[in-house]
């Protein structure tokens, strides 16, 4: 039997994604090295790791982006590669190249690959050159507003004005008429500066109801590229994903044949390695490239449960040197992913922090969480607020939408709002349900208040019923201390009134 | 004791519940009783109840600032005010005197990266008084009741801890 491809990885990342990379490396026999910042001392990610090095304080740009201390702790652990994991690091082609020149190995694509794919415009031109169709609109850089007019003029309102070196939907305006152009040109080149320290933009057409479909691909170092399936992201906030699933619903057998044949062009038209997302739009049967991901996707788990394989493992194996040569997996049945945001959407989707203070997670028959969540966590301000995903599979669509809404109905947080209600609603909205969403289905949702929509009143008097149990047994809380959060009325049963009784052992009461 | 659910929509459930001495519960509703047996609630906020042979697990924790209970049931979570029938009483004692001042609290850290108002300045309930940035993103503060700016206890710049004091408002003048 051959070794693990590597004997040591760090894994420069945190919460649920660097679990999901220390997973892979334990099944692999690789020791692990996590790292941590002041404020995950105590996370999962550094207690399931072999090896774990601090990075510093709380802010991320004094711990999780610090390349030079990451290296350096690499360096001291003796770990051969680095898995950037997603978001921090990952599509910094600086810090691959020096990952690369320390004489480890980057599990990740080409720093060159990634440079070009973060610049929005030379992406653009590649993919034309590659023969991948692209939204009509501008290919260079618009040196004014003047010309960002002019150029409008052929593309035809609205258009669509974005950033360069965009991402995360900063920099980007829908422009509807030719008068809003010149103002919008200014405060979004100005946002894109702010943002990306680079203020070039580019013009788009605009298209009103696209759907987010993009196809995973893998590629080995000897050029080889494999499409491995699409997935649908449309159900999206503020572009912001919130549900996602594999293969696409509803296409046609030589559309996902079109859409997996551009990816891969995509793929090695900037001689990509690794894994990576194309992203693309689809509308009424025509589908155009929007960006690539040079990286790990979070809805990475629905091509693994369709595809039968981990994407973490290949992209190690890959690092490693090993060939995809006769790596042809076959898709069976869907997948659906939610993801589990410490956010209220009761409030406009407010990031929420706090400590779980109560938590059971959903199992059973085709579901999978991947998580860093457990009782007693705190959630701090720091960092994003996705706590994790719940993914179900099931042999067709229908299957695995009511598995997962099952999985979501057995998931209990407590100490803090979580996205996980508003994704059930999703997932039974009969939009959903068929299949019928676009990118600007849910914000429409939300505003026309169709989501999470009303309960079923039988639902509503139960759960009025078990607050005035509640209450009954706990009484009303002593003090109004938000630094206390279930604090004043002790919880019956807990070990602290046990305690607090006195007994032959401890006659006057109090801890013993 | 007499409890009154009120949902954020309006709904408003009365409910009596009385203790028996067989440590079961009894649900008394439009002259009907019913005999519950109650398990918990447990410190993570499970809460199981068993009516005749009606299973129903809920989990329910003190939503933020002690006024409110927070259910979580069948993969929905709702929010309620329960009021016991002493706060009942109370509340309508209170609805008499004049109202009280009201200071704005952050309800999570974060640092301010604007303030809105300034003293002498009215405001109306709901209206954002100031922009707190945490987890990357800005979330506007409201004021619940309104009434004009007596104090701004923060400036721009300064991280703030959840439950701090950051403006202060006397009621307004009334007409």
């Amino acid at each position: 039997m051959a070794g693990p491809p590597f004997q040591t990885v760090l894994v420069a990342n945190r919460g649920e994604i660097a679990v999901r990379i220390l997973r892979t490396c334990r099944d692999l026999g690789i020791e692990t090295v996590a790292v941590f910042s002041e404020a995950d001392r105590n996370a999962l990610h550094v207690r399931l790791a072999d090896r774990a090095e601090p990075l510093g304080p709380a802010p991320a740009a004094e711990s999780y982006l610090r390349a030079e201390v990451l290296l350096e702790a690499a360096r001291r652990s003796g770990a051969q590669a680095v898995h950037p994991g997603f978001g921090f690091l990952s599509e910094n082609a600086a810090f691959a190249r020096a990952v690369e020149e320390a004489g480890l190995r980057f599990i990740g694509p080409p720093a060159q690959a990634m440079s070009l794919m973060g610049d929005k415009l030379a992406a653009r031109r590649a993919m034309r050159e590659a023969g991948v169709p692209v939204i009509p609109g501008t290919l260079e850089p618009l040196d004014s507003a003047e010309e960002a007019v002019e150029a409008a003029a052929g593309i035809g309102f609205p258009v669509m004005l974005k950033a360069a070196a965009g991402g995360g939907g900063k920099g980007i305006r829908v422009v509807r008429r030719p008068e809003e152009l010149e103002a919008a040109f200014r405060t979004a080149s100005q946002e894109a500066a702010n943002a990306f320290g680079d203020g070039r933009m580019y013009l788009e057409r605009f298209l009103d109801h696209p759907r987010h479909i993009e196809v995973q691909i893998l590629g080995d170092r000897g050029g080889r590229v494999r499409a491995l399936g699409e997935r649908e992201c449309s159900v999206q906030r503020r572009h912001q994903k919130l549900v996602e699933e594999c293969p696409a619903p509803g296409l046609r057998p030589e559309e996902r044949r079109a859409l997996a044949e551009a990816a891969e062009a995509a793929g090695r038209a900037v001689g990509y390695s690794s894994a990576g997302t194309v992203e693309f739009l689809y509308q009424d049967g025509d589908f155009w490239f929007l960006e690539m991901n040079t990286r790990l996707q979070v809805e990475h788990g629905v091509t693994e449960m369709v595809f039968g394989l981990d994407l973490v493992e290949w992209m190690i194996r890959i690092a490693a040197g090993e060939s995809l040569e006769g790596l042809d997996p076959v898709p069976r049945g869907h997948a659906l992913e939610v993801r589990l945001n410490a956010e209220d959407p009761a409030n406009g989707f407010l990031p929420a922090t706090g400590r779980i203070e109560g938590l059971r997670l959903p199992a059973g028959p085709g579901v999978r969480v991947d998580g860093a969540l457990e009782a007693g966590l705190e959630i701090g301000p720091w960092y994003d607020s996705m706590l994790g995903k719940i993914l179900a599979w099931g042999e067709d669509r229908e299957q695995a939408r009511r598995r997962l809404a099952r999985a979501l109905e057995e998931l209990k947080v407590t100490g803090l709002p979580t996205t996980g209600p508003f994704a059930r609603a999703v997932l039974e909205h009969p939009d959903f349900a068929a299949g019928r969403v676009d990118t600007g289905w849910l914000e429409r949702q939300v505003e026309e208040g169709g989501l999470p929509g009303p309960a079923p009143a039988e639902l509503l008097e139960a759960a009025a019923l078990a607050a005035a149990v509640y209450r009954h047994r706990r009484g009303r809380r002593r003090a109004a201390d938000p630094a206390a959060p279930g604090g004043g009325a002790l919880p019956a049963g807990s070990p602290w009134v046990l305690a607090a009784r006195p007994s032959p052992w401890n006659p006057l009461g109090g801890p013993s | 004791m007499k409890y009154r659910i009120q949902s954020p929509g309006g709904e408003a459930l009365e409910i009596e519940i009385r203790d028996r001495p067989d440590g079961r519960l009894e649900l008394l509703r439009g002259g009907e009783a019913l005999p519950v047996e109650v398990s918990g609630p447990e410190p993570s906020g499970a809460l199981h109840l068993l009516a005749g042979d009606r299973s129903l697990e809920a989990w329910v924790e003190e939503g933020p600032g002690g006024k409110q209970v927070r259910v979580h049931l069948a993969g929905r979570s709702f929010t309620f005010e329960v009021l016991d029938e002493r706060e009942l009483l109370a509340l309508e004692v209170e609805s008499h005197r004049p109202a009280r001042p009201e200071t704005v609290q952050a309800r999570m850290p974060g640092v301010v990266v604007d303030v809105r108002v300034a003293p002498g300045q009215a405001v109306a309930a709901g209206d954002a008084v100031l922009v707190l940035e945490a987890m990357k993103m800005q979330n506007e503060v409201t004021c619940e009741q309104g009434g004009v700016v007596a104090e701004v206890l923060v400036e721009r710049g300064a991280a703030v801890e959840a439950g701090q004091d950051l403006i202060r408002l006397q009621p307004a003048p009334e007409d």
